[in-house]
Order: C-alpha cells, then structure tokens, then sequence
C-alpha cells in the first residue's frame, strides 16, 4: 500500500465530486466524503478487479453503492478508469446526459437502479448467489448507508447472505452516523450496529472508515469463511469544515462565502 | 390433472422444463404446494426459501434475472404484490427484468382469514407496473399454458392462482389472452378465474342471452378486443376484485380508447374490507357477488330473458 499516493488520489476525488455536484448544482457532497478513503483504497490498490478491459465480462469484480445518492461517487473513478468517457462528466445532471443524479444501468460499470434504499443490497446478493452458481470467482462489493439499515429489506437480505454463506459478497456499512434530520442515535437508534451484524453470520470488521492503515488491515485479515461485513465509522462530509457531521448540507450546494471555504479546504484553484 | 390444484399445475409444468433447464429457479416466501415438495428434493439447487421476506425476494430474484436466470417468485396473492410492490417496481419494472410472480389465493381464496389475505386490489396494483401482463387462469389447462409461456419467453409477469380447484370450461380456447363460448346474441360479459365458473352457471342455469369471454388475460388486453366488443350491444363485466382498477376498468380503458359506447354494467366489490366469516360464498353475498345479485342485475341491464 502505498500511502501518500492514495492520500493524493483521496484528495483528487473530493475535488472531482465537489466540481462535479457544485458545476450542475444537484448532489449529495457529503455522503460521497465520507466513501472517500474506502474507494480510493479499493480502486487504487487493485482491490477489485474492475476496469475499462473487464467491465462487460460476467467474470468482472462489482461494486454497487445500494445507497443511491452516493452513486455518483463512482463517476470520476470510473472516468479515470477509461470506464466511462472524461467528457461525460461535463454534462452531468444535463438534458440526456449519460451520468445522472441516480445511476442506472445505462452508465458502463453500473449494474443496477439504486435510489430507493434498501434494493440494491438485495440485488447484489442474488448476483454473489448466481456467481456463486456458476463457481465464479468475482467478487461483489455492496455499499450500504447507516440510514439505509433502517430498512427492513436491509436485514432480510442480511439474513439470505448469511444463510448461504455468499462469501464473494462483502458488505461495507458506511456509518456516517447521520440521516436527513439528524444523528441516527437520537432518531432511531442503529446501534450496537456490529453486534447486529455478527449476529446476522457475518465476519465484521470496525474501523476508522478514513484511515487507509486500517483498511488495509482489514483486507489482509479477511478470512472468507463468512461473509465480511465492514463498518466503516466515518465523518459525513469528512474534508469540508463547515459540512462535517452537519446534516443540513446532506443535499445542500455551497454558494457564496462557504464556496470559498470549501475551495480552501479541498485545495481547487491552488 | 383433472383434480388438481392450479398451484401444483403451475409447479409441476416448470419442473418438468426446469429438469433440463437449470436456468430456471424457483423461490418461495415459505408458502408451499405438494408439487413443490418434488421439486424442492429433486432440484434443490433450482430451488431458493427466500424466508417470509418478499421484499429481499424480489431484490434477489432482480441479481438473478440480471445474470440470466429465469426466476419465478412464489407466495400468497397479496404478500407477492402489495408487500413488495416497490420492489417490483423498483428492481425488476425500471430495469425491464424478467420475473414470474405467482400468486396463489386471489379474491377471496383465503376465505375466513380476513382482508390481509384477500387480493382484491391487486389486479389495480400490478397493472400500474410498466411492462406487466397479468393472467387470471380459471382451469387446469390454461394454468399449465400459462406456465410454459413465462419460461418460453421471459417477461414481467403476475400469474393469479386459486387457492382451490377450478374444473375445465368449456369453450373455445386460444392463446390471445382469452375464451369464448359460441353463443350468438347481443350481450357480452366478461368474466375470469373463479368467476367465470359462477357466471357459466347462471347463464346455463338461466339459459340467458349472453356470450361469455373468459379473460384469462387481465392485462394488457388483448387488441382484437376492440373488434369482438364492437359486434354487441351491451357489455358486463364481472369480477371478484375492487371494481376500480380491476377487469371493468380495463374494459372500460379498452372501450374509451376506441370510441365504443355501449351499455357496461360493472359488477365487482364496493371498496370494503371484510372481517366476516362464513366462507366464500357468504363473502360473495356480502359484496354483492352471489348468484342472486348477479343474475338480478344484469336482467335488468339486458332486459327479461
């Protein structure tokens, strides 16, 4: 691993997303920062095989963010990839344009609609089960939002994937620990979210979400006997100030002063 | 086959295809049937207990049909439909998926157990789907038709089953969606599943002057529609389903559609949620379904025999 490349690449991709959100004005800033670390570590350590060569081939790695505003995390990756086309990423959220607001399957590396909280989980668990099937060794990585385990359909799923012992899929449990209108432990209480986890069948790992060290660490331990389930405890809107643990900028854009602060911060313009 | 249950017709004609084809897989929400007692021991690798978990069922079933797979999903009428409406919608209707759902007990099948079994809405429900056929089979013979068209050719569809036995009917039968009895006169009622069999008895009980259609396909309707609706005078439709958004809806759909305006009597469920026991029959008296009612209105719609 090599750490200051990835801590760069981290830094490339929350000026990516923020250009990206801030240029069409629509999109969830924070809940992609708080993914940075982890992606950028799964893209830039050749932790998933997926890329411009493989992407039509069933024997590819997937990566699907069932925490669908989120989506659009992937489009700058999947951009330097040679996934999709550089230039896609000018007209986003624009009339017929290619990357949209929620991704869909129309967007190459996209393998399913999310949006709706509590799908896509479930989706990626019927493709680990075909893979499996067919004695297929890709893998499935399966990103899903804290909130979103408040849906029911979260721990059905959870409990499919333990009882068929879907090994190829691994869960990553972004714990930002907020929703919409505020901290998930004062709305509805997640916790003791690993617990419920283990519980459910799964191998599950508790980590700083921001530190690559400690992501490293967990993919050197897994053991693969059981599903994975990594709970990545991280800061929603992690490298913006004024945006950290603040759940007004959940779909908020930065205009005037704050704009500013956050070119500062994030280094755009230097 | 004569005495067998929709659902075990339904069953045993995809396992007799799924043998040889282990593409076809078949998940259940933990409701069962003696077909699939064999199927589940002989295939237990094409066969998934999704858990009386709907909603993951579909969402799994969307990752299989994805990868190929041709899925049929499997439970009572109203828990693979308004439980897991968003679902379908969601991960199987966006993305143009393939996907059997079965429903076994519609209308009032599940007689006795109350307003959260009956699937009186669902024709309503699932027909908001892009995408969706729906199919009412009312006997053994287009049961098992119905079944080799899902694997045939994939596509989104809901088959409705009934809980109970239906016997064969006689009339002439072609694969368009529905069946005609030969009468000629000016009055046409449509009718399907359970229903039809009431209403072939009061019309050979009462010898009326009615052609009757059994639409085993609800929705969408079949296009030559237009040209046999045009050859009556009046119309009937009548259904075991809330008359908004069921049969008579459709009909009515087809009719505004095509500039056809004819008498339609509608006869169906008032919207109203029965707690009654008692059986089917005595719901059917309740909701206005039970032969008497029938046959009273549509003399007064199509005048005295």
């Amino acid at each position: 691993m090599n750490l200051d490349k990835l801590t760069t690449e981290a830094k490339w991709f929350r000026k990516e997303i923020f250009n990206l959100v801030v240029n069409a004005k629509k999109g969830h800033i924070p809940s992609c920062f708080s993914l940075a670390e982890f992606l950028i570590y799964l893209f830039f350590s050749n932790k998933i095989n997926l890329n411009s060569e493989n992407i039509t081939n069933p024997n590819r790695d997937r990566i699907i963010i069932s925490k669908g505003h989120a989506a659009i995390a992937l489009y700058p990756i999947f951009c330097r990839l040679g996934i999709i086309p550089e230039k896609e990423l000018m007209s986003f959220c624009g009339k017929d344009a290619l990357l949209k607001l929620y991704a869909d399957p129309s967007i190459p590396g996209i393998d399913t609609v999310t949006g709706s909280l509590g799908n896509g989980y479930g989706i990626a668990a019927g493709i680990a089960l075909d893979l499996k099937r067919k004695k297929s060794s890709s893998k499935i990585f399966s990103i899903v939002g804290d909130g979103e385990c408040y849906e029911g359909s979260i721990w059905e799923s959870a409990m499919f994937i333990g009882h068929h012992n879907l090994t190829n899929l691994i869960t990553v449990i972004d714990r930002n620990k907020l929703c919409i209108m505020g901290e998930t432990e004062s709305c509805i209480s997640l916790e003791p979210l690993d617990k419920k986890w283990e519980a459910f069948g799964f191998e599950v790992y508790r980590i700083n979400g921001h530190d690559f060290t400690k992501i490293n660490n967990v993919f050197e331990s897994m053991s693969l006997e059981k599903p994975v389930c990594i709970i990545l405890d991280t800061t929603k809107g992690k490298g913006i100030s004024f945006m950290e643990n603040k759940p007004l900028w959940h779909n908020k854009i930065p205009d005037g002063e704050f704009l500013e602060i956050a070119k500062s911060e994030l280094g755009i313009n230097e | 086959m004569n005495n067998e249950l929709p659902r075990d017709v339904f069953i045993e004609t995809i396992f007799n295809i799924a043998k040889s084809d282990e593409k076809v897989i078949f998940m259940s929400a933990d409701l069962g049937a003696k077909a699939l007692d064999q199927f589940r021991v002989e295939l237990p690798n094409q066969f998934i207990h999704a858990g009386i978990s709907e909603q993951s069922m579909i969402d799994v079933a969307a990752g299989l049909s994805m990868q190929g797979n041709k899925v049929i999903c499997y439970a009572m009428a109203p828990f693979i439909t308004s439980r897991c409406l968003e679902q379908i919608k969601v991960a199987i209707a966006t993305q143009g998926l393939a996907l059997t759902l079965v429903g076994v007990g519609v209308g009032y099948g599940y007689d006795n157990a109350g307003p959260t079994h009956y699937a009186t809405e669902d024709i309503a429900w699932m027909s908001s789907l892009v995408g969706m056929e729906i199919f009412t089979p009312s006997n053994n013979k287009t049961v098992e038709s119905i079944a080799r068209y899902c694997i045939e050719k994939p596509g989104l569809r809901y088959i409705r089953l009934d809980r109970k036995f239906l016997p064969a009917v006689s009339m002439d039968e072609s694969f368009q969606g529905f069946s005609l009895n030969n009468s000629k006169n000016d009055n046409l009622v449509f009718t399907t599943g359970y229903m039809t069999h009431l209403v072939a008895e009061i019309i050979k009980e009462e010898k009326l002057q009615l052609t009757q259609v059994d639409l085993f396909k609800n929705y969408p309707l079949d296009a030559s529609l237009e040209k046999l609706i045009k050859n009556y005078k009046k119309v009937i439709t009548i259904e075991e389903h809330f008359l908004s958004g069921g049969l008579s809806s459709k009909i009515t759909e087809l009719m505004c559609d095509n500039e056809i305006l004819l008498p339609h009597l509608r006869i169906g469920i008032k919207e109203k949620y029965y707690f009654e026991n008692g059986g089917r029959e005595y719901l059917h008296e309740l909701a206005g379904l039970d032969k008497v009612t029938i046959l009273t209105k549509i003399i007064m719609h199509i005048g005295k025999k």
